[in-house]
């Protein structure tokens, strides 16, 4: 049987999975995004709003992480 | 607008003025040791820390680069600095780990980190070496430009090396006075000059230009519709826009005077407060900036070098020469307050990781005297970089992320990997310091591809195949990692 905190360093690991997984989706997004589908929208909710969009998003779920963080 | 030599020396002296009081203010509390005058004992509240790492992270090269960015070459400069932004999904992995074992084992320095962790004095001697190299010639570029803003905006009245001078002297003095603490604090009113003035004047610019955002983005699309679009009007081909992005999306655990930020914090909430306040910042800033530089394409359409969309947006008769005079000390902020964190970590580094990698046997005053000794050196070294106007000092500033990226295997190695090695370390750093600095020189880019791009690849498979052919220093490696894994978990973070 596990103590807690093998369990709970095992949640952790998961959970550090899954926000590299999803960094690494938003970073591929940065990238092909505006060379692909907004390259031929020349207005400003094109790649403009989209680097807004993209940048909230990314701040966001880079709070998630750091709220969590104690003394 | 012609600003009057005056009115310019009038707004610089009050800026000395006041943050020289801020930097002997903060004198006050300083206490004895290395710790206390390089990283403040470890004591720095949040709202401070956040304002040093955004004004430290943030140099002259935001108003001035990035706003030619956005004026040449369109939106791809909104791109390029929010992906740097970005990586502070590096700092929320490093942040605590760095924080931790600072405190932990006593770092002082980032090199010193990476030498104690895979045992070995080189390890820390190439890492400052490499800082040294890369680090001197941007602070230089920095200098220059601050020289160069002041010559324009008092119409010649300040001549060039009197800009450098006053550039260099307040930076080497604020460091000086108080280390980090100075350092911090004069970092924090400039921060504040920086946002507070950059977005005061955009605002203005927009609704005094163009009536408010809705004629500025209308006019935007109707006459620089390529300009909304990547690869817009040519610049930022894919190619350039990964060559410039990797090895900024790097900068804040590769640049030692970012990383070195990690280790100041008093608790994970100062800590934590930073990460917060740093991204509020910095993405405010940036967008800022980059429709400062729109506002430039609009409004001086015809200017043959991009980098001075800045000056002669405020120079155009609707800035008030008030706002022009304030947004110099804020372009002055920016990269003195970049200059001075530079000059502090660097002298650290060459105090601890040099100095007494050298003399083994030196007592902790020496080694603290040699670094405040080192200060006016690394100052006067720079200023003279700056004078003499090498071709070689911009090409190494422009190097200088790409070149510090080379660190990053041995930096997440450190924490990560516990087969990572020292001789795999050095190998890395050398083989891809060398490579970078080499393809920006010679400018030879293979397959149109950036030296960052080509130095990362070199550099990552150097440090594994070598430390998979060297033997690692696993009792470190495990105490060291073991000792994080288990905190992280204590601390709640990932």
């Amino acid at each position: 049987m596990p103590t807690p905190t093998i369990e709970k360093r095992r949640k952790f690991s998961k959970m550090r999975r899954g926000y590299l997984l999803w960094f690494l989706i938003l970073l591929g997004l940065d990238y092909i995004v505006p060379y692909t589908l907004l390259k031929n929208v020349p207005r400003i909710y094109g790649s403009f709003l989209f680097y807004i969009i993209w940048s909230l998003i990314t701040i966001v779920s880079i709070f998630a992480i750091f709220i969590r963080w104690r003394d | 607008m012609q600003i009057h030599t005056v009115y310019t020396l009038l707004a610089v002296i009050i800026w000395i003025i006041v943050g020289t009081l801020i930097a002997v203010v903060a004198r006050k509390g300083l206490g004895k040791g290395l710790s206390e005058y390089f990283i403040a004992n470890r004591k720095i509240g949040g709202f401070v820390s956040a304002l040093t790492y955004s004004a430290t992270t943030y140099s002259a090269f935001m108003m001035i680069g990035l706003a030619g960015f956005a004026y040449k070459g369109g939106v791809g400069a909104l791109g390029f600095e929010l992906t740097y932004l970005a990586g502070l999904m590096l700092v929320v992995f490093f942040g605590p780990r760095f924080w931790l074992v600072g405190k932990k084992f006593g770092y002082v320095t980032p090199s010193q980190l990476l030498s104690d962790r895979y045992q070995n004095k080189g390890v820390a001697f190439i890492a400052a070496l490499l800082c040294l190299i890369f680090l001197i010639p941007y602070s230089a570029v920095q200098l220059m430009g601050v020289a160069y803003l002041m010559e324009v905006l008092s119409s010649g009245g300040i001549p060039f090396i009197v800009g450098l001078l006053v550039a260099i002297i307040i930076a080497i003095v604020w460091a000086w006075i108080a280390g980090m603490r100075s350092v911090a604090w004069t970092d924090s009113l400039q921060a504040l000059v920086m946002i507070i003035t950059a977005t005061t004047i955009t605002f203005f610019v927009i609704y005094k230009g163009f009536g408010g955002f809705g004629g500025f983005f209308n006019k935007l699309e109707l006459n620089y519709s390529q300009w909304l679009t990547l690869p817009g009007p040519g610049f930022f081909s894919f190619k350039v826009y990964l060559g410039l992005t990797l090895p900024w999306f790097f900068f804040s655990i590769s640049n030692p005077q970012v990383s070195q930020r990690l280790f100041i914090p008093k608790s994970m909430r100062a800590l934590k407060q930073m990460c917060g306040g740093f991204l509020i910042f910095g993405f405010v800033y940036t967008v800022i900036t980059v429709l400062w530089g729109f506002s430039a394409r609009l409004l001086c359409p015809d200017l043959s070098v991009a980098d001075k969309a800045s000056p002669a947006l405020l120079a155009l008769p609707l800035v008030p020469t008030v706002l022009g005079l304030i947004a110099m000390v804020a372009i002055m902020a920016a990269a003195i307050s970049t200059i001075d964190s530079i000059m502090l970590s660097l002298s650290s580094i060459f105090a601890k990781d040099i100095y007494q990698n050298v003399k083994t046997e030196v007592k902790e005053e020496r080694v603290l005297w040699v670094g405040k000794f080192i200060i006016p050196v690394i100052g006067v070294t720079a200023f003279f970089f700056a004078r003499a106007r090498f071709g070689l000092i911009s090409t190494l500033s422009v190097a200088s992320s790409a070149g510090l990226l080379m660190m990053v295997p041995t930096i997440i190695g450190a924490f990560l990997w516990r087969r990572g090695t020292a001789a795999g370390a050095i190998a890395s750093m050398t083989v891809g310091a060398i490579i970078t600095a080499t393809m920006y020189i010679t400018k030879w880019y293979p397959l149109g591809h950036w030296p960052g791009v080509w130095g990362g690849i070199m550099c990552s498979l150097v440090f594994i195949g070598v430390s998979l052919l060297t033997r690692p220093p696993r009792k470190r490696a495990e105490e060291f990692i073991d000792y994080l894994d288990k905190t992280l978990v204590e601390k709640n973070a990932l």
